[in-house]
C-alpha cells in the first residue's frame, strides 16, 4: 500500500500541474495559446501559420512536457549546441534546425514564388518604387526599437516585421535575435491577418476623395518570354548586389521560374502545395515551441508588439506618400491608394486598395494595379532584410 | 563594432531605394525591347495576311505598317460588334461581349463578327455541345 501511495505520489510530483503551481507563467502562456488558436480558428487570422504557432506555445509551456531545449540553442558562443540536439533533443528540437539554419523561410518563399504573377510589375516597373516606399516602415521601426532600449540586432529583426512578410522576419530574427524569435513571429502574423484593419483609415487620412477616385489605364499585356527572363534577371542582379538576400530572393524566384517557364508543372506543384504545407507545420509548430514565458511574458514583448503596429502603420504611409507623389508627377495617372499595397503581405494588401478605391468609385477595379506594389513589396523586403543582415548581423 | 542607427537607416533606405531602382530601369528596358519585337511581329503578321485577304468579304484588315493601331482597333472592332449585334435572335448583350472577347482573344489580326445565334441543337448521344467539344479536345491525340 505504501509502494503504491509512494508511486502516485511520485507521479504527482512529476506531473505538469505542479509545474503550473511552482511557476504561473505557464498558466499565463498557456491562457495566450488558447487565445491565439481562438483567433485562428473562430477569427481566421492567418490560421495556416497562427495555428501551428499558437500550438507550439501550448505544447512549449506544458510543464515537464519537455519537447524543446531552448538552450541547446541560444548559447555563449552563438552557434547551437548540435551535439546535445542530436543526442538528448527531441522532436520540436530537430524540427526547430530548420528555422535555425534558416531552411525553412527560403522554402517558403519558393512556394510563394509558384503562386506569384509578376506580370503587373512587368508592366508597370515603377510599382516597384512603391515596393520600396513601403519598406520605410522597417526602418522607421528600426529607429523607434533603438530609442526604446533594444540592441542594434534586435532593432533590425523587430523592424522587419514592417516588410509584412512572416517568413522574412523569421529569417533576419533567427540570425539577428533568436531569443526574440516568438514575440516577431507572433506580432508579424497577427499583423499581417489585420490588414484589412489597419491599412484603411490611414489611406483614406491622407488621400483625398478626387485621388481615391483615380482610375488608371489598362496594364500592357506581357508576353511569356519577359515573364521568364524577369526572375532570372532580378536573381542575378539582386544576388550580386546583396548576397545576404540571395537565399530568399532566390528561392522566391526559382519558384516563379518554374511556374513562368510551364516545362516543370509536377515539381511546381509540389513546391506550391506539399512542400509549402509541410514546411508551413514544422515552421508554424517550431517557432511556437520557442515561446516560453521568460521570454514572452515580458515588457520586451509588449513593446514589440506596440512597435509592430508601427511598422505596418508607417509602411502603409510610405507606400501611399509616394503614391501621392506619383500621382502628381504623372498628372493624375497613377491611383496614391495602390501605394498601400507595397507592404508585403500578398495578396491581402491588394485586396484593401481594391475595396477602398471601389467605395469612392464602384467602376474602378484597382486590383490588378495594386498587385504591382504588392509583389514587389515581396522583393523590396527581402533585399531590406538582405541589408539589415549584412550591417547588423 | 554596431554601426550608428543612423548610418543603418541612410544605408538601408539608400540601398533598398537604389537597387528597387536599377531593376525597374532593367524592367523597363527589358519590356521596350519585347514591345518593339512584339510589333514587329504583328506587323509582318498583319502583312502577310493582307495580301490574301484582300478580297475577302470580311474586309477590315488593318494596313501593312499600322501594328501600333492594331490593338485599338480590335478594341473598336469589339465594341463596335457589341453595339451592333446587342441581342440578336434573344442573345442578350452580355454574352455577345464575351463571346466577342474571346474571338478577339484568339485572333492573331481584325476580325468582324458576322453574327451570333444560339444553337438550338439537341443532345447528340446524350451530350450538349459543350460536352462534345470537350470529349473532342481530350481524344484528339489518339
Amino acid at each position: 500500500m505504501e509502494g503504491f501511495l509512494g508511486a502516485i505520489r511520485g507521479i504527482a510530483q512529476e506531473s505538469g500541474f505542479n509545474g503550473l503551481f511552482e511557476d504561473p507563467r505557464y498558466l499565463i502562456m498557456i491562457c495566450v495559446a488558447c487565445v491565439l488558436l481562438y483567433l485562428a480558428i473562430v477569427k481566421q487570422f492567418e490560421p495556416l501559420l497562427l495555428l501551428p504557432i499558437a500550438f507550439g506555445m501550448l505544447l512549449a509551456n506544458l510543464p515537464g512536457a519537455g519537447i524543446i531545449h531552448m538552450e541547446y540553442f541560444l548559447t555563449e558562443s552563438g552557434h547551437p549546441d548540435f551535439m546535445q540536439v542530436l543526442n538528448n533533443g527531441g522532436l520540436a528540437d530537430m524540427l526547430y534546425l530548420g528555422v535555425k539554419l534558416g531552411i525553412y523561410p527560403p522554402l517558403i518563399f519558393l512556394g510563394i514564388g509558384t503562386m506569384t504573377d509578376f506580370s503587373p510589375l512587368i508592366s508597370n516597373p515603377a510599382s516597384l518604387l512603391l515596393g520600396a516606399a513601403a519598406q520605410l516602415g522597417i526602418f522607421f521601426t528600426y529607429w523607434g526599437a533603438k530609442m526604446l532600449g533594444f540592441t542594434g540586432a534586435e532593432a533590425g529583426s523587430i523592424g522587419i516585421i514592417g516588410g509584412a512578410d512572416g517568413p522574412t522576419a523569421i529569417f533576419v530574427t533567427t540570425k539577428l535575435a533568436p531569443h526574440l524569435l516568438g514575440a516577431i513571429a507572433v506580432a508579424a502574423y497577427s499583423y499581417m491577418a489585420l490588414v484589412p484593419i489597419i491599412q484603411p483609415p490611414i489611406m483614406r487620412a491622407l488621400t483625398t476623395h478626387k485621388e481615391r477616385s483615380i482610375v488608371m489605364t489598362q496594364l500592357r499585356p506581357v508576353s511569356k518570354t519577359e515573364k521568364v527572363i524577369f526572375p532570372i534577371m532580378c536573381t542575378i542582379l539582386i544576388s550580386l548586389i546583396l548576397p545576404t538576400a540571395a537565399p530568399l530572393v532566390g528561392m522566391l524566384m526559382l519558384g516563379n521560374l518554374m511556374k513562368e517557364s510551364g516545362v516543370v508543372d509536377r515539381i511546381c506543384k509540389t513546391a506550391g502545395n506539399e512542400l509549402m504545407n509541410i514546411i508551413t507545420i514544422f515552421l508554424g509548430l517550431s517557432v511556437g515551441c520557442t515561446t516560453s514565458g521568460d521570454t514572452f511574458l515580458t515588457w520586451q514583448t509588449v513593446k514589440i508588439i506596440g512597435l509592430g503596429l508601427v511598422a505596418f502603420s508607417f509602411g502603409t504611409s510610405g507606400g501611399v506618400m509616394l503614391g501621392k507623389l506619383m500621382c502628381v508627377l504623372t498628372k493624375g495617372k497613377v491611383n496614391p491608394l495602390i501605394g498601400a499595397a507595397g507592404v508585403s503581405a500578398v495578396p491581402m494588401a491588394a485586396r484593401v486598395a481594391q475595396k477602398v478605391g471601389q467605395k469612392e468609385n464602384p467602376q474602378n477595379f484597382l486590383l490588378m494595379h495594386a498587385m504591382g506594389p504588392n509583389v514587389a513589396g515581396v522583393i523590396g523586403s527581402a533585399v531590406a532584410a538582405g541589408i539589415l543582415i549584412n550591417m547588423l548581423g | 563594432m554596431e554601426p550608428s542607427k543612423w548610418i543603418v537607416i541612410l544605408t538601408g533606405i539608400t540601398l533598398v531605394f537604389a537597387i528597387l531602382v536599377l531593376l525597374t530601369l532593367v524592367i523597363k528596358l527589358q519590356g521596350k525591347i519585347f514591345t518593339g519585337i512584339d510589333r514587329k511581329k504583328a506587323t509582318e503578321a498583319a502583312a502577310s495576311k493582307a495580301q490574301p485577304a484582300s478580297s475577302s468579304p470580311v474586309a477590315n484588315v488593318a494596313p501593312a505598317g499600322a501594328a501600333a493601331a492594331v490593338e485599338p482597333e480590335l478594341v473598336a472592332a469589339i465594341a463596335g460588334a457589341t453595339y451592333a449585334n446587342a441581342s440578336p435572335a434573344g442573345v442578350p448583350g452580355e454574352i455577345v461581349a464575351a463571346i466577342t472577347a474571346a474571338v478577339a482573344a484568339v485572333s492573331e489580326g481584325p476580325f468582324e463578327i458576322l453574327s451570333i445565334t444560339k444553337n438550338k441543337q439537341k443532345k447528340v448521344a446524350g451530350r450538349s455541345a459543350w460536352s462534345r467539344a470537350a470529349v473532342r479536345a481530350y481524344t484528339e491525340p489518339f
